[in-house]
């Protein structure tokens, strides 16, 4: 299995948003989600999933509860606060601002 | 943000909730994943929570926890530490906050850095902060550089209440005192401007507020009652802020009256229109955007013309013209208060404050021993810590946090030592002076100071043994094969040491000459015998008597003193003995013309068997006897120097002499020559002075409040039960005050000289035994080091003398090294003591070779514990060790 890529630094924060943008996820689902959507380029590690999860809590970005999942298994779901959706879009465009720029940088170059 | 903070709050109050949550959170995840559990949770589990810490604060706040166990997992260590410290920081703290009391604290006034003192000088170089009245209405009333100028100054008086008399201090001051101050009352009203109208017209007093507390137990009726002051009925108008004492630093005055009442409380003539009485402290506030420099140009302008204008067209001799030209006004910053007695031992605080700051720098240096050694026993551990990942500058914060800790327990527990140290100074500080009291209690700028000082002394003694400390070897640490201790620590340790020796022969020194200094002053011949001598001062000007009243009352009153058991002779003086009061005179002298800047010699009025009283020898002639008495003809005695001065080889018995001014008038026959003395103070040069009967001076002046002088069988204070009985049996209203015997008022000129000797012998004995556990302490931690070669040296047949010698070789080593650096440092640093010294010098023989004497003996014996130790190892233990 060929080794998966880094997520590029910055970016965890913007993709976890993003995701839960569609719908209030637990941890496990988030990953599978960046995961799929990307086809399976991006992998999302527990190790970073985790501390950025926390980190997402303590801004106010996103809430988090308990509740029961499809298969009755008690599961902490995330969502998406008011604050964390301003949060995304700042994020999204400072990211295409950036990858514009380095676009340009190596069609030029 | 807010939100943020109360969401990382809420997390350290939910602490285990959380982490359950996240546990459960990530077993789940593994469950999904199809694994068991995923890498390395913990620092998973670490990085999730690090995410909602407060980071630094967290990690202190563990630092601090485990410092705490370290600390008391060895209490003898922390105790000794904690102990020593508590001294060192106390001391300091103790002196620092006399200092702030008395030199740096800004007065409770509106913008005290406005404030400024004027202060004029000619070429005679006589500083003076005294003016006369009408220079100061001058600048009062015609200045563009002030917002406002006051003026003040102190009296001593009777206050009475219905007949009730009692000794008050006052302050007169001009009617904007308190306005150019910028102060409120505290009840009722302060003064006004329509309160200096005219000498004696404006009869209201303020009083301060301690005052009224203490006399009047703050009963606000008192306000618009009238009370006595020296006789003059007053009206009382308001009290003081209690905020503010005054303007001169541990001045606080009872009362406070306008400058125009001067005739009344000085009981003498007005000064008020006199241009050539110079008498009045003089404070001002400078416009905003005046600097200093134009002020004092414009001030100097206008004191010459002053000056000159004063001359009244006469001609002016060269003397005089000279003095005018160099007339200069310069301004003082007085925004922390003016210079009083107590400011006169300023510089045995500064003083005392270095002392004790080298107590804490030896203290430190000990302490930083003890830990280095406490490092060293903790290699191991650290070692661990080290092998598991932690960072070196994690354990170095680690050891820092727990120094600090060390010094911050050391520093509380110094403030409440310095509290009652502080205290005790200013009693040294402020010993006998009426009226005089300075307030120690710490304010924000000494809590500060404890401090800050605290954290540098953590730091000072904390930072070598945290990098020393830390830099471990781990494989052989580990293994427990140590090294034990690479040899670059115990050299640093001596040199610590030797530090040591150099600073307590420094302190040695220093004590040395203060107690040496001391020690002259206290057994230097005064010219009078100051055993068994009780002396008091009674008032009956206070209250009101009449000069031929005055004159009857002391008269009674001595012979009925005099005819106390235990009392052998009476007398009476004017200006009492080392009351650091002097009474210059003109004079006159038959045949002899006086010089212009000569400022003359110093006087006094006595009464009958003075001398003999006293013991002062008379050399030629008499001592004032009963007979010399108002219509009789009129006597003088003066001293050995006046007698030289004015009159060379000739006899001076009956010479005419006379007060100088005006008359000029040769009034006096000098019938005695008394031995040359101490008058004001001890350390006074020897000058000319001369004595005239108190009765023949009272026939052209008035008598001021007159001393007794009481010389007794037995202890002076014995009789003082006796002495005021006689008092009260001839009026209880008269006050009696100043009682005490004379040693103790000579004991309290030398007050601040004794606070130095005794203060600055018990910090350098302090000094010179901590250097001894210093070096007791290294010496036998290198012992230990050491040990296996000795073992070896004895079993080839070393001797234990040679054993003993090449330890002593070392220790003495290291002492020589202390006292090369200590002598040249004491010889250094002997000028800025020069200035408290008694005829010795700073560099005195004597004293450098006790104090070196002292230091060898006290470390020595400290080295050669340790070296007679080493020397009794048994060979064949000492091969088995390790």
């Amino acid at each position: 299995m060929p080794q998966s890529p880094d997520i590029p630094p910055g970016t965890l924060h913007m993709l976890i948003l993003k995701t839960l943008q569609a719908g209030p996820l637990h941890g496990y689902a988030i990953a599978q989600r960046i995961h799929l959507i990307s086809e399976d380029v991006l992998q999302v590690e527990e190790g970073s999933l985790y501390p950025a999860l926390q980190r997402i809590l303590v801004k106010g970005w996103a809430a988090a509860e308990w509740t029961q999942s499809e298969t009755g298994r008690r599961v902490r779901v995330y969502k998406i606060t008011p604050a964390g959706r301003k949060q995304l879009g700042a994020e999204i465009s400072e990211f295409d601002r950036v990858m514009k720029a380095v676009y340009k940088v190596i069609e030029t170059a | 943000m807010m939100g943020e903070i109360w969401r990382r709050l809420g997390f350290l109050f939910h602490r285990s909730r959380f982490e359950q949550d996240l546990e459960e959170e990530m077993c789940f995840h593994a469950e999904m994943a199809g694994r068991a559990r995923f890498g390395n949770f913990t620092l998973l589990g670490e990085d999730s929570r690090s995410q909602w810490g407060f980071g630094a604060l967290e990690r202190l706040a563990h630092d601090l926890r485990f410092a705490i166990r370290m600390l008391r997992k060895s209490p003898a260590f922390t105790a000794v530490a904690v102990l020593s410290l508590t001294l060192g920081i106390g001391a300091n703290t103790a002196i620092f906050s006399v200092i702030n009391a008395v030199i740096l604290r800004s007065l409770a006034v509106r913008n005290p850095e406005q404030l400024v003192a004027l202060n004029h000088s000619d070429f005679r170089n006589t500083p003076s902060r005294s003016f006369p009245y009408p220079f100061y209405r001058e600048l009062r009333d015609h200045n563009d550089i002030f917002s406002g100028i006051l003026c003040q100054t102190g009296f001593d008086s009777s206050l009475s209440v219905k007949g009730d008399a009692q000794r008050v201090t006052g302050e007169m001051v001009s009617a904007n005192y308190f306005t150019v101050l910028g102060l409120q009352p505290y009840a009722g009203r302060l003064f006004r401007p329509d309160d200096e109208t005219s000498a004696g017209a404006n009869r209201v007093v303020v009083l301060s507020y301690n005052f009224w507390r203490r006399r009047f137990g703050g009963d606000g009726s008192i306000i618009g009652r009238v009370v006595d002051l020296n006789t003059t009925p007053m009206t009382v108008i308001g009290v003081a802020p209690p905020e503010f004492d005054s303007l001169r630093t541990g001045f606080n005055p009872d009362v406070r009256v306008p400058i125009t009442m001067q005739p009344q409380m000085y009981l003498s003539d007005s000064m008020l229109d006199n241009r050539e009485d110079w008498w009045l402290y003089v404070v001002a506030r400078l416009k905003p955007g005046v600097t200093r420099q134009r002020a004092e140009a414009t001030l100097t302008a206008r004191l010459r013309r002053y000056r000159k204008q004063s001359n009244n067209g006469q001609p002016i001799s060269e003397f005089r013209r000279r003095m005018f030209e160099s007339t200069r006004v310069n301004l003082l910053l007085a925004g922390t208060g003016l210079a009083t007695q107590a400011e006169r031992g300023a510089k045995q605080l500064w003083i005392l404050m270095a002392v004790v700051a080298i107590v804490l720098l030896s203290g430190c240096l000990n302490i930083a021993n003890l830990l280095l050694a406490r490092t060293a026993a903790r290699r191991r551990e650290f070692a661990v810590r080290l092998s598991l990942g932690a960072p070196r500058r994690r354990l170095i914060r680690q050891l820092l946090t727990e120094s600090i800790l060390l010094a911050f327990a050391g520093g509380a527990c110094g403030i409440a030592f310095a509290i009652a140290g502080a205290r005790l100074l200013t009693m040294f500080l402020t010993a006998g002076q009426n009226g005089v009291s300075i307030d120690v209690t710490p304010g924000a700028r000494v809590l500060a100071f404890t401090l800050v000082l605290s954290l540098l002394t953590g730091i000072l003694f904390g930072v070598a043994p945290a990098f020393q400390g830390t830099q471990v070897e781990l494989t052989p640490e580990l293994k427990g094969e140590q090294l034990r201790f690479p040899g670059t620590r115990i050299p640093w340790r001596k040199a610590l040491v030797s530090v040591q020796v150099a600073l307590s022969v420094l302190l040695l020194i220093g004590a040395g000459l203060f107690l040496r200094s001391l020690i002259r002053l206290r057994t230097m011949d005064l010219g009078f015998d100051q055993k068994n001598v009780l002396q008091a001062t009674v008032g009956p000007t206070l209250i009101g008597y009449g000069q031929q009243q005055v004159l009857t009352f002391y008269r009674e009153l001595g012979d009925r003193v005099a005819r106390i058991p235990g009392v052998l002779s009476v007398s009476f003086s004017s200006i009492g003995l080392v009351s650091d009061s002097d009474w210059g005179s003109g004079i006159t002298v038959q045949g002899y013309q006086p010089k212009e800047d000569d400022v003359g010699p110093d006087r006094n009025i006595v009464g009958p068997g003075y001398f003999s009283t006293l013991h002062i020898p008379i050399i030629e002639g008499r001592d004032f006897t009963e007979r010399d008495h108002a219509r009789s003809p009129h006597v003088a005695i003066v001293n050995e120097i006046f007698a030289r001065f004015y009159f060379g080889n000739q006899n001076p018995i009956g010479k005419l002499i006379g007060p100088g001014g005006k008359g000029q008038v040769l009034d006096f026959a000098i019938v005695g020559v008394a031995k040359d003395g101490k008058y004001a103070n001890l350390r006074e040069e020897p000058q000319r002075f001369w004595y005239i009967p108190y009765e023949q001076y009272a026939e052209t002046q008035d008598l001021h409040d007159l001393t007794l002088y009481a010389r007794t069988t037995g202890d002076p204070m014995k009789e003082t039960g006796a002495i005021r009985r006689v008092v009260r049996s001839l009026d209880p209203k008269v006050p009696v005050y100043n009682v005490k015997t004379l040693e103790e008022q000579i004991d309290q000129d030398l007050a601040s000289d004794r606070m130095v000797a005794t203060l600055s012998s018990f910090f350098s004995l302090l000094t010179a035994l901590i250097a001894a556990i210093g070096l007791y302490g290294v010496m036998t931690f290198s012992m230990t080091q050491r040990t296996r070669e000795i073992g070896i040296r004895m079993a080839l047949g070393a001797q234990r003398s040679s054993v003993v010698n090449s330890v002593m070789r070392e220790v003495t080593m290291l002492i020589a090294l202390g006292i090369a650096v200590g002598v040249p440092c004491a010889l250094g640093l002997g000028r800025f003591v020069k200035s408290i010294l008694f005829e010795i010098k700073p560099t005195d023989q004597f004293v450098f070779i006790t104090a070196i004497v002292l230091a060898v003996v006290v470390t020595l014996t400290a080295g050669y514990l340790p070296a007679r130790r080493a020397a009794s190892i048994d060979p064949t233990l000492a091969l088995r060790y390790e």
